[in-house]
């Protein structure tokens, strides 16, 4: 193909990213986002995990060393299905934090201390710079495979300028798009889209490919099978020790290379993403992954011996004369290459800005924060510098390296650097007690021992470490050799290396996690990452508002923009009440400013930048326990707002209660007062009515008499009835007079058998006794006992409807009491009367034939209290059966119960 | 959750499983099928996964719901 026409797609290439980014940038400043904010986008921006080290490394790395490739891919797929242990709580700090890249992340939770996310970017910047020159070096070799007429200058010039070319244009996108501002949170719409766009590309592309080997080629899945059991590639033999340690180290490598940070966490829109992307991102993994055997296989069995198997994926369809094929194999190659250095420069520049240039500039310029000038325009021009200064360092690696390295060990490098960040990183989200003296000594000894174990023999025998330091160890310590610390040889150099940096780490982080001591800030920064999920309120990071609100004011203008700044200003004073641009600097406000401040120049240096205005450290001890003694103060307070409000409801049940029994009395005594004139009415009326015919003239002598007899018998009525109400109302106060005597309880009831006898005379009754029983004292008012027997043996005398009307009376001695039953042989009283037969006026039948008021048993019972005792009515008796139990001796209190 | 916990844990073993293969066990090639190995087992920790997420999504969205709507997304502005 000429090189002339390559260069035209290239560049039409790049012009679509361009014009797709552009639009998706011009799309989010109108606010329509919906496309761009959806979960497909998120997960093919994830795939830059997929890197030109994917594309055209994996096939090599396959037909060098069989199925320990797809590791690389597996890892990351674990990772994602537990998405629930991890991922979740990443993105869920990231948004809450407003986290900015991983080193501020980092130093955010370690109490927002620059030291740390120092630390982290250079180690990133040093192990992502092989990883971009890896990139431009694929990009370089495609270029060179397919311009097999390469013009003059070309030939000329060699390969190296195809690579200044490339680098120099990933630039400019980089800086066009990946600085257009500083946004909240970091989100660049433009690039994400068109990284998703690249994402498709370098899919269909790989797919293409390896469809047309397996169905164009090779004679379908079968065959390819085959083949592969043919191919040299069967004498693969998997080592255990490098497929646990790759899988290993790229699950850590999703997680803390810079650039998954980016897409993963930063410029996560939207939480929910996740969930889809937990399968839709491994799905893409093994869709790019699937066809890497087969093209392995076919390229080693059909390509001439010694041709690059890294780049299989472009020669093997040029092989097979299908230019268009391999044309778009190249594009997919250029996409994943440029995506890659695109995301990791932004990563990385936000990095260099946030945490070298900026604190540098505010370490350097005396005033400080206070001082006017432009902090945004210095923010994004250091940006911009970094940009260049990353892609710069790239192109020096490759140009060093010589650009021979194979692809995928060059990768694995990166991965094991990127790797040190994971003790410190998930200490931090799952370990309230990681420190960050643990956490800094952990990230020196793991980087420290990757760059003297790894990184420095991969530059090459001439680089920096010598060939006698390689096999003798520096100044002749045995015990010190790189490839194998400690004396042990023989390891695989990178899983050494691996094994080492990483347990040295892990070691370091938690020894000194465990012995030193976090100071506030961090303690605080602490407990919000590790509960982030707690839905606890923000952490209060300022205590006194000392800073003038106007100080602020214009500093945030310099960071966030005049505009963005004086509408966040103004809503913040809204939320307070106040009109205006000034709200008050309230602790609140200043968290929520500090944390906006972050989303664009990181956690460390917001909180520099607010300290210096509000005057010096921002959390002490006192502070804390101020905080503490607040809080606890409020729990007291809730609690005794709690125990009032029980107190409360429960005076209200009180009050609801004795309203009830009010009301029922009130009930109780209209029911009295018409129960008592109707009883007072009916003899008055008969004695009205016959005193009335009395004083006709002429009467006869006998039926005056008998009216006269009819009148007196009524009078006597009414006066027993006013008798036993007075009765009744002297009892029921418990004013009565009682005569305390002794009499034998037979004497007793003897009396009130005979009295009783004059009810009914003429009915035939009969009354059990057993007299043997009956012998004992009883010191009570006996008159009143008297009255309560004559009453209970009239009743039964009365009612007892049994064709032979019997009594029983038995008398048993319990203890200091007697309890005397009163037990006839009739259908006894109905169960839901059996309540009322104790109230006044309460009679079982309409009948006033027994002459009585209903009062009797009221009376009883009036009487038995006062007495000390009780009378009730005993049920299944199979009869009426009352049972009178009093004490012996009647003691004092009785008479109040 | 508890299978969502779970799930990494036994896709790790899953495929942790070659590394037990003896190569002297078997004499002929089995590459082939250790390439199919690894591959099923992907797409069933993919499938299962995906199962997984619809659940856990739902149960997600129903929890964002209860606290009021949700936040509102910080990029809209």
């Amino acid at each position: 193909m000429p090189f002339n026409i390559l260069v035209a797609v290239c560049l039409s290439y790049v012009i679509v990213l361009f014009a797709v980014a552009y639009f998706a940038e011009r799309r989010a400043r109108q606010g329509r986002l919906k496309f761009l904010h959806s979960p497909v986008v998120y997960t093919l921006s994830l795939s830059i995990y997929c890197t030109a080290w994917t594309f055209y490394g994996a096939v090599g790395y396959a037909a060098r060393s069989g199925l320990e490739f797809v590791t690389i891919y597996l890892g990351p797929t674990l990772v994602f299905i537990g998405w629930w242990w991890v991922l979740r709580k990443l993105v869920r700090i990231g948004r809450t934090q407003r986290v900015t890249s991983i080193a501020d992340l980092i130093s955010s939770r370690y109490g927002k201390s620059n030291t740390l996310g120092v630390i982290v970017t250079l180690m990133s910047v040093a192990s992502a710079t092989p990883y971009i020159a890896l990139q431009l070096q694929s990009v370089t070799l495609s270029f060179g495979v397919f311009a097999d007429h390469p013009p003059e200058f070309w030939a000329l010039s060699g390969q190296a300028e195809t690579a200044l070319w490339i680098a120099a244009g990933l630039a400019v996108f980089t800086i066009l798009f990946g600085t257009r501002n500083l946004d909240a949170n970091e989100r660049h719409h433009g690039v994400v889209m068109a990284i998703a766009l690249e994402a498709v590309v370098k899919l269909v592309a790989l797919v293409a490919v390896g469809v047309f080997i397996v169905w164009g080629v090779a004679g379908g899945i079968g065959d390819i099978l085959a083949r592969i059991d043919a191919s040299p590639i069967a004498e693969w033999h998997l080592k255990p020790g490098r497929f646990a340690g790759l899988l290993f180290v790229s699950a850590a490598a999703i997680l803390t290379l810079p650039r998954m940070f980016q897409v993963l966490v930063v410029e996560n829109v939207d939480e929910r993403h996740l969930t889809t992307a937990s399968w839709a991102f491994p799905a893409y993994l093994m869709t790019m992954s699937l066809f890497v055997i087969p093209i392995a296989v076919v390229g080693l069995e059909m390509m001439p011996a010694g041709t690059n198997p890294d780049l299989f994926v472009l020669t093997l369809p040029l092989s097979q004369g299908q230019g268009k094929l391999a044309l778009l194999a190249f594009l997919g190659g250029f996409s994943s290459a440029t995506s890659m250095v695109i995301v990791a420069a932004i990563a990385l520049a936000t990095m260099v800005s946030n945490h070298i240039v900026t604190p540098l500039w505010l370490a350097l310029r005396q005033g400080g924060a206070r001082e006017p000038g432009d902090v945004r325009g210095l923010v994004l021009t250091s940006r911009r510098i970094s940009i260049g200064a990353v892609l710069a360092m790239g192109y020096s690696y490759y140009h060093l390296s010589g650009g021979s390295e194979a692809l995928a060990a060059i990768g694995l490098i990166a991965f094991v650097g990127a790797s040190q960040v994971l003790p410190a990183l998930l200490g931090g989200i799952f370990w309230r007690g990681a420190t960050h003296v643990g956490a800094t000594a952990g990230l020196l000894i793991g980087f420290a021992v990757w760059l003297y174990a790894l990184f420095l023999p991969s530059v090459g025998e001439s680089g920096w470490i010598s060939a006698s330091v390689m096999a003798q160890g520096p100044f002749g310590i045995g015990w010190l050799r790189p490839q194998a610390l400690f004396g042990i040889g023989g390891l695989d150099p990178l899983l050494h290396a691996l094994f080492w940096s990483l347990l040295l780490n892990s070691l370091a982080f938690l020894i000194f996690s465990m012995v030193s001591f976090p100071p506030p800030m961090e303690r605080l920064q602490g407990v919000a990452f590790v509960n982030v999920f707690d839905q606890s309120p923000g952490t209060q990071g300022w205590m006194k508002g000392r800073a003038d609100p106007e100080d602020l004011l214009s500093m945030s203008q310099r960071i966030l923009g005049t505009e963005e700044a004086q509408s966040f200003f103004q809503a913040q004073a809204a939320m307070q009440g106040k009109t205006g641009f000034l709200p008050d600097t309230t602790p609140d406000f200043i968290v929520r400013l500090e944390r906006h401040l972050a989303g664009s120049v990181g956690a460390a240096t917001a909180h520099a930048m607010i300290a210096q205005l509000s005057g010096g450290a921002s959390v002490s001890v006192q502070d804390l326990i101020a905080v503490a003694g607040e809080a606890a103060e409020i729990k007291e307070y809730s609690a005794q707002l709690e125990a009032k409000s029980e107190e409360l409801a429960r005076t209200a049940r009180a009050l609801r209660d004795a309203n009830d029994k009010l009301t029922e009395l009130s009930v109780q005594k209209d029911a009295f007062l018409g129960q008592i004139s109707h009883e007072l009415r009916t003899p008055m009326t008969s004695i009205r009515a016959f005193s009335e015919i009395l004083m006709e003239p002429d009467i006869p002598e006998e039926m005056r008499q008998k009216y006269g007899e009819i009148i007196h018998e009524e009078a006597r009525r009414l006066t027993r009835l006013l008798d036993d109400l007075l009765d009744l109302s002297v009892l029921e106060n418990r004013k009565v007079q009682l005569n305390i005597g002794v009499a034998n309880l037979h004497d007793l009831i003897s009396k009130a058998v005979t009295a009783a006898g004059s009810t009914r005379p003429e009915r035939q009754f009969r009354i059990e006794r057993d007299a043997a029983s009956e012998h004992m004292p009883v010191f009570t008012d006996t008159d009143r006992l008297l009255q309560v027997f004559i009453n209970l043996i009239s009743n039964a005398r009365k009612y007892c409807d049994a064709e032979l009307p019997k009594l029983r009376i038995e008398v048993r001695k319990r203890g200091r009491k007697v309890q005397v039953d009163f037990i006839d042989n009739g259908s006894g009283i109905p169960k839901k009367a059996q309540a009322l037969i104790f109230e006044k006026f309460a009679r079982l039948t309409d009948t006033a034939s027994a002459g009585g008021a209903g009062l009797g048993l009221a009376i009883c019972r009036e009487i038995m209290t006062n007495l000390g005792g009780s009378i009730d009515y005993l049920p299944g008796q199979g009869g009426a059966a009352f049972r009178v139990s009093l004490p012996l001796r009647r003691a004092e209190e009785g008479a109040e119960g | 959750m508890d299978a969502a916990r779970v799930l990494p844990i036994a896709g790790a073993v899953i495929l942790m499983l070659p590394a037990l293969w003896s190569p002297e066990a078997t004499p002929e090639p089995d590459t082939a099928r250790g390439t199919v190995y690894l591959f099923a087992a992907w797409g069933m920790l993919i499938a299962c996964a995906f199962l997984l997420a619809r659940r856990l999504g739902s149960a997600q969205n129903e929890e964002e719901t209860a606290e009021g709507g949700g936040r509102p997304s910080l990029g809209e502005r």
